[in-house]
Parts: structure tokens; C-alpha cells; sequence
């Protein structure tokens, strides 16, 4: 378990350390999630507010938008990283070195994927503090709740960063797979439309991705927009669906190892 | 730590890696357009290699480009899988058991990849130590011990992207060493780099070798680098073993003398030319510069020129009889 441990952290200071080198970074990191965020509400606040999607004013709209924009960012941020180091890591030859020593490599796919902590630690906590003060919605019991929401966030965003890197490692073409499993996230699973407005069949569909469940409950718990069953089918809804991908996750890794040692792939670039 | 079943090694595998009747195959698919069916094409990368690298000795593989080096290290390290054929370290499967293998070796290839350029010595060499299960006190330890061996203690704190090639080059074999493994691959080590770096790190690799007990395969092209280093020597030739033997035996295989090479005034020229008939085309070095002298021509510049690997490879593969299976 240390060793597992010593990778995971071994992975997320590489990667900070590789990333996170320079002022520009910080502020970029301080800037392009507010200016996405506004791209976002303006893109709904011309139109009229009717209460037909259990919204009933702008403060609400603000406030659902913004946990929504909030938990995507933090679940593409996880791929995104994981993604773009798995490229640089090909072309610097150090993924077939890394592949050359024993650690664990779910622990290696894990620790990739949580690259990204210091953006998700900034995402959610302005977002978090800025939506609570603005609502009007700030109390002890809401503080109280925050840690539990972030813990369900960096798990959730781990598991389904970790299953799409371990994509990634199968070869060099897989990163169509980040759009095929992104936008039908980003559309589906309720972070700018609340998944009552859907057909049946999206709502089935819904229900692959984690970020679902997520939002349900981090919107249930600051009493923004309660869609869903129920915070306990909604975390038991959660805890199936990540079972599922880490299981998908080791499995992957274990075909991604036979998959290199038989053709050798993982040094192209 | 992997745990593995040993085979009930002899006492004959111990402390070697034994390679038999390695073969590696490719299936490559070709296409002729962008949606036409590809066609399965089997590439023979390795046909057929058996060899042993023993603790304490270096071991050479030399050959050309394309010869088959690297798929040969990149299947002992248990990178890749042989297609068939058998291969142990230490009397254990290395092909079943390539976890426990990789604990115990390391590779170390020439060129400027393989290191996070963005992260310093130091980051590259603690995270490295980081997926080996090193850390703390220890791994502090060993990341000051290893700089100190190549030298680089005084660039420990600057990113890898500000280092020459030849700092690069040392601090990769930093990296090859912090598992402080039992055998280490050593692929074009010297690759591209100057004669005073080139000659810094075979005294290294000897070092090893000799002193830290350490299994070392080192591949190369240049002839002269196998012959120094090398207890013994593989020569490859497209995927298989074309000779084989100590530096001594490979010595008289070769069949090579480094040219002297003499540069007259062009005024002596013709008189030169005329001597050298006269004496024979084979005359020794030493008698040809007896006989400058005794003719009191001026000799303006002498160098020695050593053959290129290609043409000792062509006369090895000329000679059926020479081949060594």
C-alpha cells in the first residue's frame, strides 16, 4: 500500500512540477475558468425564465450553472491533464521508462489523473464560496457539507480520469475517445441542462456518467436545484457506477501491459 | 516486491540473464489508401538469439542500424514479450515473472529523451526512485550518491531542458542506477557525444561493471567501444547472430588493422608512390615510415583511420564458414 501510495504522489508532484512552473499558469488557472463560466450564463440569460426546469430566477440559474460548471471542469480537467502529459510523455520516451519499472499502474493511471489537484482545489473552492455568497445560501450547515462535496468530486473525477488515461496508453489515435465519452457528458449528464428536460432515453443514458450523480447530490446538499431520487440512491447510484469503471480501469491496464508487450507500441509518438 | 516461483534453477543460471532461441515478430498492416483493408505483413525483428550477460561483465551487441539491438534490450528488459523462445534472470522466467525482472534491472539508452526536461536532476531522479518504492531519507541519500558518481551535484537544482547533451546523458545513467539493479542495458550509451564525455562514461560503465558487480549488456556501432569495454561481444546482423566470441576471438574474426594514414608533400608525391610499389602493396606501418625516412621525405600529417562497422560486418557475412551460430 506505501508503494502504491509513494506513486500516486510520486505522479501528482511530476506533473505540478511539469506544469505549474511559471506566474502565467497561476493566472491562467485564475482566469479561463471565470471567462468560461461567463461564456456559459450569457449563453442562457437572454432568454426568459418560465420556472419550466425547476428554475425559477437568474440567482437560480447562477447557482445551477455554476455547480454545473464547476463538477465538469473538475471531471475534464482530470482527462484533460492526464491526456496532454500522456502525449508529452510519448514524445519525451519517458511513458515506455515509466513502463520499464515496477510500480502499480493503476496507482501511475490514478496519480495522472489527480495531476490536476491544484486546478481542482482552486475550481471548487471559488466556485463553491462564490455561489454560496451569491445565492444568499451561505450558512454553517452548507460550510460543513463543502469538504464531503470535494472528497465526492476528486473521487469521482479520479476514477473516470483514470479509466480514460488508461485509454490513452492503448495508443497514440485513442484520444478520440476523450471526445466521444466528453460531449456526451458535458450534454447529458446535467451540468447546463438539468436532465428532467430530457427524453427517456437520455435519462437512461444519464446514468452512465458519475458526474450525474455528483451534481444530483452536491445540488441537493446546497439546496440549489433537488433533481434526482434522493441523496442515498443517488451515492448508491455513484458507488455502482464507479465500481464499474474501476473495474473497467484494471482490466484496461492489464490489456494495455499485453497489448505493448506484444507490439511495442507505447514508444511511438 | 513481486514474489515468483523459481524453475528450480541450476547453479549454471545463477547470477545471468540466459536468452534462448529468442525470436520477436511484428505484424505490421499495410495500407494502400484510408479506408482499403491492410494487408498483415510479419516483420522478423529477432530470429533466433540466444545469449548470456553475466554479473560482473560487460556484454556487447554490436551491429548496425536496424540490426535488431534495441528490440533485443527492449525483450530482455521484459518491455516487450519474445515471440517464442526462452529467456531467465537469475534462474526465474523472465517473461512470466517481467514485474520481478523489472525491479531488478534497469535501461539506460544514448540520446536526449527519456527525462522530464521541464523537472530538474533532482525531481527526475526522486520521482524515478518514487516508482521503485524508494523514499525519504534513503532516497535523499542515494539521489546526492548518484549526482555525486556522474558528476552533475552542481546542476542538481536547474531544469534538464538548460543541460548539454552530454549532462543529459549523465544524468540518465543516474536514472538507470536508482534501483540499484542487478543488470543494467545500456543502449548507445555514448551515442552523439564527444570524445572527452564518451571516454568519462565507458570509464563509468567498467566502474560498474568490475566494482559494482553489475550485469551490463551495452549495444553499439562503434567497434573500437565494444572492443574496450567488452568481455564479450554478439555481433547482429538483421535480427540474428552473425558472430560471436571474447574481444580477442571477435579480434581475429574482424580482420581489421586501423589504417595509417600518411599525407606527403605533393612535391614527394611520385617519388612516394614509386617506393611503395617497389616495397609491395602490404609493407608495414613501421617499415613505411623507415623508408620515408631513409629517403628524406617529409611526412606533413599522420592519422589513423578506423574501418566503419559496415565493412567489417560485410566481410564477416562474405565468410559463410566464419559465421558463428
Amino acid at each position: 500500500m506505501k508503494r502504491i501510495l509513494l506513486v500516486v504522489r510520486a505522479e501528482i508532484l511530476k506533473q505540478q512540477k511539469h506544469d505549474y512552473h511559471s506566474p502565467f499558469v497561476y493566472f491562467s488557472l485564475l482566469v479561463w475558468p471565470v471567462l468560461g463560466f461567463l461564456e456559459v450564463y450569457y449563453t442562457y440569460k437572454p432568454f426568459e425564465i418560465t420556472g419550466y426546469m425547476g428554475i425559477t430566477d437568474r440567482k437560480e440559474l447562477l447557482a445551477f450553472l455554476g455547480t454545473g460548471f464547476m463538477a465538469y471542469t473538475c471531471f475534464w480537467s482530470m482527462i484533460q491533464n492526464a491526456w496532454s502529459m500522456a502525449n508529452q510523455e510519448r514524445t519525451g520516451g519517458t511513458l515506455e521508462i515509466t513502463f520499464l519499472s515496477p510500480a502499480n499502474r493503476l496507482a501511475m493511471s490514478y496519480g495522472r489523473a489527480l495531476g490536476a489537484l491544484i486546478q481542482e482545489v482552486w475550481m471548487f473552492c471559488s466556485f463553491c464560496v462564490f455561489i454560496l455568497i451569491y445565492t444568499g445560501t451561505l450558512s454553517l450547515g452548507n460550510l460543513v457539507m463543502l469538504p464531503f462535496i470535494f472528497l465526492l468530486l476528486i473521487i469521482s473525477s479520479t476514477i473516470w480520469g483514470g479509466m480514460l488515461n488508461t485509454v490513452f496508453m492503448f495508443s497514440r489515435d485513442a484520444s478520440i475517445i476523450m471526445d466521444l465519452f466528453d460531449m456526451p457528458m458535458t450534454l447529458f449528464s446535467g451540468s447546463r441542462i438539468p436532465v428532467r428536460c430530457f427524453p427517456q432515453w437520455a435519462k437512461v443514458l444519464s446514468l452512465v456518467f458519475p458526474l450525474t450523480y455528483c451534481l444530483n447530490i452536491i445540488r441537493l446538499v446546497l439546496h440549489i436545484q433537488e433533481e434526482g431520487n434522493g441523496w442515498a440512491a443517488d451515492l448508491s447510484g455513484l458507488a455502482v457506477c464507479l465500481s464499474i469503471m474501476a473495474a473497467i480501469t484494471v482490466i484496461l491496464i492489464q490489456k494495455v501491459e499485453q497489448h505493448n508487450r506484444e507490439n511495442g507500441e507505447l514508444q511511438f509518438y | 516486491m513481486c514474489s515468483v516461483v523459481r524453475d528450480e534453477p541450476g547453479n549454471q543460471e545463477e547470477g545471468k540473464i540466459i536468452a534462448r532461441h529468442l525470436v520477436k515478430d511484428y505484424i505490421l498492416k499495410e495500407k494502400k489508401g484510408l479506408f482499403a483493408r491492410g494487408q498483415k505483413k510479419v516483420v522478423h525483428a529477432v530470429k533466433d538469439l540466444s545469449l548470456e550477460i553475466p554479473q560482473g561483465k560487460i556484454t556487447g551487441v554490436l551491429g548496425i542500424n536496424g540490426a535488431g539491438k534495441t528490440t533485443t534490450i527492449r525483450m530482455l528488459v521484459s518491455v516487450i514479450a519474445p515471440t517464442s523462445g526462452s529467456l531467465t534472470m537469475n534462474g526465474v522466467d523472465a517473461v512470466k515473472n517481467h514485474l520481478w525482472v523489472k525491479e531488478r534491472i534497469n535501461v539506460i539508452s544514448g540520446g536526449e529523451r527519456n527525462l522530464y526536461w521541464r523537472l530538474t536532476a533532482k525531481e527526475n531522479l526522486r520521482y524515478f526512485g518514487s516508482l521503485y518504492g524508494l523514499s525519504g531519507a534513503s532516497l535523499n541519500e542515494k539521489i546526492a550518491d548518484l549526482l555525486e558518481t556522474v558528476g552533475l551535484e552542481e546542476a542538481a537544482d536547474i531544469p534538464v531542458e538548460r543541460y548539454s547533451k552530454g549532462m543529459k546523458q549523465r544524468l540518465q545513467i543516474a536514472r538507470g542506477l536508482i534501483n540499484d539493479p542487478e543488470y543494467l542495458f545500456m543502449d548507445e550509451p555514448t551515442l552523439g557525444l564527444d570524445i572527452v564525455i564518451a571516454k568519462e562514461i565507458r570509464r563509468l560503465v567498467q566502474e560498474l561493471a568490475k566494482e559494482k558487480k553489475k550485469g551490463i549488456l551495452l549495444t553499439t556501432h562503434y567497434i573500437r567501444e565494444a572492443e574496450e569495454l567488452c568481455d564479450y561481444i554478439y555481433v547482429l546482423d538483421k535480427g540474428e547472430i552473425i558472430a560471436q566470441g571474447t574481444r580477442e576471438e571477435l579480434k581475429e574474426l574482424f580482420m581489421y588493422k586501423p589504417q595509417l594514414l600518411i599525407q606527403v608533400k605533393p612535391s614527394d608525391d611520385q617519388e612516394y608512390l614509386a617506393l611503395l610499389k617497389e616495397e609491395g602493396e602490404k609493407t608495414a606501418d613501421e617499415h613505411v615510415l623507415n623508408l620515408l625516412m631513409k629517403h628524406q621525405i617529409q611526412v606533413e600529417g599522420l592519422s589513423v583511420q578506423e574501418p566503419e562497422l559496415e565493412e567489417v560486418l560485410m566481410k564477416i557475412i562474405s565468410q559463410p564458414d566464419r559465421r558463428s551460430q
